[in-house]
């Protein structure tokens, strides 16, 4: 179990963390969701006693990370956002070494740099010297260093930035087996798409507070975000053009070269009345898109900025 | 937490095994520079490194004797230089002035050799060049050694002739006089030889004349006894017939004594009885009175007593005979040959008027003779001190960089979320650049034993202690350095100032005794001045090992004094 009490950090004048409280279980997956600078990295190191907090407390396993460090730390991995790896060891060397650090005895750690290597596909490649992988192969073999020693509690800070969809979906793997073999993960991204297929639960973390925290739905259900349709016409559709279809609110939008407009929807039961309308007012439909609500509205709802807004 | 030093240490080393460029920095760059370095510095230290045959010179050979032979030797030997022939001394001064290769151009006149042989000076024309000062005071450096050394070969060989002939004057004088001992002896063994021959002589006549007066002898007492017997008989008869008679006599006298004192007592009473007439009875006549020599039993006759006396005088006469003394005829005398003394020869060596030459011994600072002139070899200098200039590129560069990359990959971040502080990463680096700086040492070194033929002083295990030294030093600075550059960019020129300032100013480069005063006392709060010191004074002046005690020790000192502060400084960098 992860779990952090009103972890508090500032850098000069700057806040980092302003009272950030989570908690994972072993066998869940927590996404920790914010832009870039909203205080993710500074929670996991904290967490994974890399720097040590202003206030508040974090504890592993029950092991709180100020009184019983080593016990804390022998409980944890980390995978960090940069590649914590040795470019010129190979991928076993690597393992072997990071595992041995954590404690490992020799042939265990052997035995299971080989099994990490198999999931992360790696295994024909043990031999090789880091530096010659691509960038997935390095974040694959990344997330097996924090692995090796059968952390308790798994935190990930980035691991999928920059890396190709054969590669998130190894990672993916690994991180979900890690789960189901009782880890507690946290998961730390700014890709709303991985935090809703991955994270069994979500803390959207932004200024270094944590803005909100539940399932996917429920998140998107505590912003109150509603469906949206774009649609493109042959002619412009004038205010209003959608009165008298309840719950259904215009909204401005503009695109060259044709006729567009956008409008909230209360349900998607909504969308084919809505197509009739503007084709009845705007000639004929030659476009249309319906957006459904998801993490990045509600973020968007819950801090009046996007995901991506900063970097 | 020493596992994870360990670990760390195992896992430096691996990184380092894998760097090929670090290890090409490590062993093989130095290697080139310090040959680069050492033949190009080789000039200003005398040193035996000059390629062969790099200076010409032209030699013109007018005397052809032994003096100009030794000459034509002695530069073939010597590798540094090669020999043009010229045909006249026109043709010597044209080579040195047109042809870029001739340095010199040596004459050997005429007579060189007579001269020398004849115990005069002679003098060798050199043609110069001002234009190539360097190499000529380089060849008038080997001329003026090589001159001397046929000048002192000459009276040497005289010297060895001389000597040569004393002994054999010595050794024939030797032969005579014990030729002369020998007939001393031959006399003296003849002499003696006559000697005993003459006492044999005496003896064995000596001996037949015994023999024939013992058998005189014998036959004189044999009839002497004979006689004796006889008249011993006759005088004992004739003895005993005087006895009897004598006997008889003494019986008259026996009774006349009786009778005279019947007389008296009949005398005396006739007297009785003539009453008072017995006055006038006239006296009786007196008797006589026997002689007391006759008195009775006075008279005795002796047995014979002479004869025995006699024969006893004879007997003694004879076999007491004084030994019969031989007078020879004394042989000749031998004369006395009185032993040979000849008197030892004067050393005829020392004290030959050969004109010696005037030289002196160069001995190093041990007590070593080393060649005139001779200098150091480069190497001795160079190999060390590129040595330490590149083992502080490896420890400052290694440690810094390394530190550096670890929290740029990121895996000091993971190192430091698992139970390994710090403080076991810094040391695992430490030891492992240590060790790695102690065996780049003991590399090079070896290298350059094997390849420019460095010393390695009269203990090359004394080595390792300046050696290991420099190295922890070096990688304790690495330290401070990764502190206060914050990025691989900004250690480098940090690094590199620092290797370049220290190894200039701490004499690695150049000797730094060439330095103004000022900047030797700056030197000496440097490893790399403390370091050079020791290599030195094992390698150049070969002193004893504990000479680089207390270099090893300061540098050993500075070693702790970087790592306190460079462990306070990285630990705010990296911390």
């Amino acid at each position: 179990m992860i779990c952090a009490e009103d972890l508090r950090k500032r850098y000069g004048r700057r806040v980092a963390l302003d009272g950030v409280s989570l908690v994972v279980n072993g066998g869940e997956i927590v996404g920790l969701l914010g832009p870039n600078g909203a205080g993710k990295t500074t929670t996991i190191s904290i967490l994974s006693g890399v720097i040590a907090p202003d206030s508040g407390r974090a504890a592993i396993a029950a092991y709180d990370l100020a009184t019983a460090p080593r016990l804390a730390r022998r409980r944890l991995g980390l995978v960090p956002q940069s590649l914590a790896l040795y470019p010129t060891l190979t991928a076993l060397e690597n393992l072997l070494f990071f595992g041995r650090m954590q404690g490992m005895a020799a042939r265990d750690a052997l035995s299971h740099a080989r099994i990490l290597l198999e999931e992360v596909g790696l295994a024909d490649r043990a031999d090789d010297v880091v530096r010659e992988f691509s960038g997935g192969m390095m974040r694959r073999l990344n997330i097996a260093c924090g692995m090796m020693h059968f952390p308790a509690a798994l935190m990930l800070d980035e691991p999928t930035a920059g890396v190709d969809p054969q590669s998130r979906g190894r990672i993916f793997a690994v991180v979900e087996a890690a789960a189901q073999a009782g880890s507690a993960i946290l998961y730390s991204t700014h890709y709303m798409e991985e935090a809703e297929r991955l994270c069994n639960r979500i803390v959207l973390i932004d200024h270094g507070k944590v803005v909100a925290q539940g399932t996917d739905r429920e998140l998107i259900a505590l912003a109150g975000t509603e469906p949206r349709i774009e649609i493109m016409t042959k002619k412009a559709l004038p205010p209003g053009w959608s009165n008298g279809i309840a719950g259904v609110g215009e909204l401005p939008w503009e695109v060259l070269d044709g006729f567009a407009a956008a409008a909230t929807l209360r349900t998607l039961e909504q969308v084919p009345e809505v197509i009739r309308r503007a084709g009845e007012v705007g000639g004929e439909v030659v476009e249309f898109r319906v957006h459904r609500p998801n993490l990045q509205d509600a973020f968007l709802k819950l801090t009046g900025h996007a995901l991506r807004d900063r970097a | 937490m020493l596992r994870a030093v360990w670990l760390t240490i195992g896992k430096e080393f691996l990184l380092i095994r894998r760097d090929r460029i670090g290890l090409f920095m490590l062993l093989v760059a130095p290697i080139a520079v310090i040959a680069a370095a050492g033949f190009s510095l080789a000039k200003i230290y005398g040193g035996r490194t000059a390629p062969r045959g790099e200076y010409s010179v032209a030699i013109l050979d007018e005397d052809h004797g032994a003096v100009a032979r030794a000459m034509l030797e002695a530069i073939a030997h010597r590798p540094e230089l090669s020999v043009i022939h010229s045909s006249s001394r026109r043709d010597a001064q044209q080579t040195v002035r047109e042809r870029t290769l001739a340095v010199v151009g040596i004459v050997i006149p005429a007579g060189t050799t007579d001269a020398i042989e004849q115990g005069h000076s002679a003098r060798l024309i050199l043609y110069t060049d001002p234009v190539k000062y360097l190499q000529t005071t380089k060849i008038e450096l080997t001329l003026s050694e090589l001159c001397r050394k046929i000048s002192a070969g000459a009276a040497a060989e005289a010297r060895t002739q001389a000597a040569e002939q004393t002994r054999n004057f010595t050794q024939q004088l030797e032969q005579a006089r014990r030729s002369a001992e020998q007939a001393r002896a031959e006399a003296a063994r003849l002499a003696a030889a006559a000697a005993a021959s003459r006492a044999a002589l005496a003896a064995r006549i000596r001996a037949q004349l015994e023999t024939a007066l013992s058998k005189a002898r014998d036959q004189t007492k044999a009839a002497l006894d004979a006689e004796l017997n006889r008249i011993q008989r006759k005088t004992d008869t004739e003895a005993a017939a005087q006895q009897a008679k004598l006997s008889e006599l003494e019986d008259y006298l026996k009774r006349l004594e009786i009778a005279h004192g019947q007389f008296e007592t009949w005398f005396g009473q006739l007297k009785q009885i003539a009453g008072s007439h017995a006055a006038d009875i006239p006296p009786p006549p007196a008797i006589p009175t026997l002689p007391a020599d006759l008195a009775l039993g006075a008279i005795k006759l002796k047995p014979g007593t002479e004869l025995k006396d006699a024969r006893a005088r004879l007997d003694s006469a004879l076999t007491a005979a004084a030994p019969i003394e031989l007078n020879l005829p004394e042989l000749p005398a031998v004369p006395n040959v009185a032993p040979v003394n000849i008197p030892a020869l004067p050393q005829i060596a020392s004290s030959l008027a050969i004109p010696g030459t005037l030289g002196y011994t160069e001995v190093d600072l041990s007590g070593r003779e080393v060649g005139t002139g001779a200098g150091f070899n480069a190497f001795d200098l160079q190999v060390p001190g590129f040595a330490v200039t590149f083992l502080l590129i490896g420890m400052l560069m290694g440690v810094s960089l390394a530190l550096i990359d670890e929290r740029d990959w990121g895996t000091l971040k993971r190192l430091r979320s698992a139970s390994a502080p710090l403080w076991t990463t810094l040391t695992g680096k430490l030891l492992a650049r240590f060790v790695v700086g102690f065996i780049q040492m003991a590399v090079l070194f070896a290298a350059g034993y094997a390849m420019f033929g460095i010393s390695l002083g009269r203990t090359p295990a004394a080595l390792m202690m300046p050696a290991a030294a420099i190295a922890f030093a070096g990688a304790a600075f690495g330290l401070i350095v990764a502190g206060v550059g914050r990025t691989r960019d900004a250690v480098l020129p940090v690094g590199a100032i620092v290797i370049m300032t220290t190894a200039a100013i701490g004499g690695c480069w150049w000797p730094i005794e060439l330095e103004p005063a000022w900047m030797q006392q700056l030197a000496l709060a440097l490893p790399t001045t403390w370091a050079m010191r020791a290599f030195n004074d094992l390698m150049i002046r070969n002193l004893a090992a504990s000479s680089a005690l207390v270099p090893a020790a300061v540098n050993f000192g500075f070693g702790i004094i970087y790592t306190v502060v460079g462990v306070a400084v990285a630990r705010r960098r990296f911390g």
